[in-house]
């Protein structure tokens, strides 16, 4: 909602943005990512799964597998053009799971205060103490391991830096004469905390955010690699995972998802900093 | 006649390191429609907790409310739920505050946060509120206000951003209009302007205004009557021209002469700046005699040991002063000018 109402600011920001070149090569990167992850299955039509060739052939030596196969001979090309698809969706819903949860249990903990904030924030430490990646492995191996409770998983633990970032922009915002002239204009509590606070405590959190992607991704292949993600799914993180034991046979199995999955992160990070310079008019100058 | 807002012996009390310090004790005001009450004194006196105490909106959980009434008209807002304050704030009674650069929410555009009100308490649609949001920038003197009015508030200057919310606290058509020092950050020539604008709203509209201020300038131009504020009690009230003309208290005194004079050319002589010696004391560490016992030049042993009542009869001219005869009609100030 903010968005849209708020084109003035938000349209300051994009400036600043278009400025940072580093910002733009991320921003290139995830647009080519995400192109292939969406359209890639109809440009290359090859299910990852299909046996194409001998196993372990390297890449360049057969025309029909361009990247080489994997150890049971799988198509690699396939495997990475599909395997975005899955990476992405649970870094993305994963990041936003997160969020919502982030930005719930910190704005109520930073706008009411007291006795509210004093339990959601002992719930956070609870989370933050947690071993998040022990903590998501047994979550996933509790149900199922699928696309849904690999994303809930890391949605799950990976919320409380949000709600602190949260909570501590509330704490800062609820100080403001405007909150203050908002209360009494007759504005329910409601209303301020989502229609006052929140879209003035936004731009770290679209940070937070776009850089929580990034470590939800991480996240996920750490998952796949360690045998837990949906085993319908093939996922950069899976093919790391299943091609680990011929590491030193087959650099290339493990090396092209893992360079995928590095440039998609670092992507994310690039725009996530230009973000952060185009929201932060105090950086500007830099 | 009751008066439209009227305040009863109001006790705020806040929770601090220091224990329990009673931040209001016994203030006791009231406003008719179409007047302007002056609210003075130095900060910290209690002024600006007055304003929120009568919007309802104490700082909790520090801040209590322990005694007295706020009626407005009629019905006693300190025991109104808090969906029925809801309905009052910006409805009924609005405010405007001393900063007018930090006021406005820097998101959105200012034609959303005025409609805002107006759909909130009026139950306007968009169209309508669009429409009585540009009739309402011109009524505060915004020029080009069907353009401005998709502007945020970093595109205006101080003065206009106050009209602004000026605006926004108009909308509504409130009965009392609460003003918390509104032209303290502004220019003296914004200030006349905005003076004049509030003058005018009030003479349109019969709005009654509490102008809060420590500007005995701002007083003498704007209010009808006053209320001179102390520690968190009020020392005197009357009209205008009493308390600037006759002024009974030893405090408001020292206000006054605290006041730079304007006076040059023949005759003229640069004096030194008077002051009032010392500073407001710590609300924990006051006496239960009179408030301004520590800083008063005419203090007596009975000042510091029983608090004074309000003194003056008739004139609606009252002052807590012991030096004040208790058995005369008006305060003691006024037959001696």
């Amino acid at each position: 909602m903010a968005e849209t109402e708020a084109r003035g600011p938000w349209r300051e920001a994009w400036s600043v943005f278009k400025r940072n070149y580093a910002a733009l090569v991320g921003l290139g990167i995830l647009a080519l990512v995400l192109t292939t992850a969406i359209a890639g299955p109809w440009i290359y039509p090859v299910d990852p799964f299909d046996i194409v060739g001998a196993p372990k052939t390297p890449p360049g030596t057969d025309a029909d597998a361009v990247l080489g196969t994997d150890y049971l001979g799988r198509d690699m090309l396939a495997g990475l053009v599909r395997g975005g698809r899955p990476t992405l969706m649970v870094g993305f819903f994963a990041a936003m799971i997160a969020t919502v949860i982030g930005i719930t249990m910190g704005a109520l903990g930073g706008y009411y205060g007291g006795k509210v904030d004093a339990l959601l924030g002992r719930i956070t430490e609870f989370f933050q103490v947690l071993p998040a990646l022990l903590f998501a492995m047994v979550l996933v191996m509790l149900f199922t391991p699928s696309l849904v409770t690999v994303t809930f998983a890391i949605g799950f633990v990976a919320w409380t830096s949000m709600a602190r970032l949260t909570r501590a922009e509330f704490l800062r915002i609820k100080q403001l004469e405007y909150v203050r002239a908002a209360r009494a204009i007759g504005s329910s509590n409601g209303r301020i905390i989502w229609g006052v606070i929140l879209p003035n405590a936004l731009p770290p959190i679209i940070v937070a955010a776009t850089l929580a992607t990034g470590t939800a991704i991480l996240f996920e292949a750490g998952l796949s690699f360690l045998g837990l993600s949906d085993p319908n799914m093939m996922s950069w993180g899976m093919m790391i995972g299943s091609n680990r034991n011929y590491l030193r046979e087959m650099w290339w199995a493990v090396t092209f998802p893992g360079v995928c999955i590095f440039l998609t992160v670092l992507a994310i990070s690039l725009v996530g900093d230009g973000l952060n310079d185009a929201f932060n008019p105090r950086l500007r100058t830099r | 006649m009751a008066a439209l807002l009227e305040i009863e012996n109001l006790k705020v009390e806040f929770d601090t390191w220091d224990g329990r310090v009673r931040v209001l004790d016994g203030v006791s005001l009231a406003v008719n429609a179409g007047e302007t009450l002056g609210i003075v004194g130095e900060s910290g006196c209690g002024k600006s907790m007055t304003a929120l105490a009568i919007m309802g909106l104490v700082p909790k959980p520090a801040g209590h409310v322990t005694g007295g009434s706020v009626r407005f008209d009629g019905e006693d807002l300190l025991k109104a739920a808090e969906s029925r304050l809801r309905e009052v704030r910006g409805h009924r009674i609005a405010m405007i505050f001393q900063e007018p650069m930090t006021s406005l929410n820097p998101v959105f555009t200012i034609g959303d946060q005025i409609a805002e009100t107006a759909r909130l308490h009026l139950g306007l649609t968009a169209a309508q509120a669009r429409s009585r949001t540009i009739e309402m920038l011109k009524a505060v003197h915004i020029p080009e206000a069907e353009r401005r009015i998709d502007e945020y508030p970093h595109q205006f200057s101080g003065g206009m951003r106050q009209r602004v919310m000026i605006a926004m606290a108009l909308v509504c058509e409130p009965q009392v209009l609460i003003a918390d020092e509104p032209t303290t950050a502004l220019d003296v020539t914004v200030q006349a302007q905005i003076f004049d604008l509030l003058q005018e709203l009030r003479d349109t509209r019969g709005t009654a205004i509490v102008l809060i201020t420590h500007d005995m300038g701002a007083i003498a131009e704007m209010a009808d009557r006053v209320v001179v504020m102390y520690a968190g009690r009020k020392a005197e009230e009357g009209p205008v021209e009493a308390i600037l003309g006759q002024p009974a208290h030893p405090y408001t005194r020292g206000l006054l002469a605290c006041r730079p004079q304007l006076q040059l050319g023949k005759g003229a002589v640069r004096k030194a700046l008077q002051e009032i010696p010392g500073v407001v004391p710590p609300l924990h560490l006051l006496g239960k005699g009179c408030a301004f016992a520590e800083r008063c030049p005419h203090v007596t042993a009975r000042c510091r040991d029983e608090r004074p009542p309000e003194t003056g009869a008739g004139t609606g001219h009252l002052a807590s002063c012991w030096l004040l005869d208790t058995t005369s009609d008006a305060p003691k100030g006024r037959q001696a000018a």
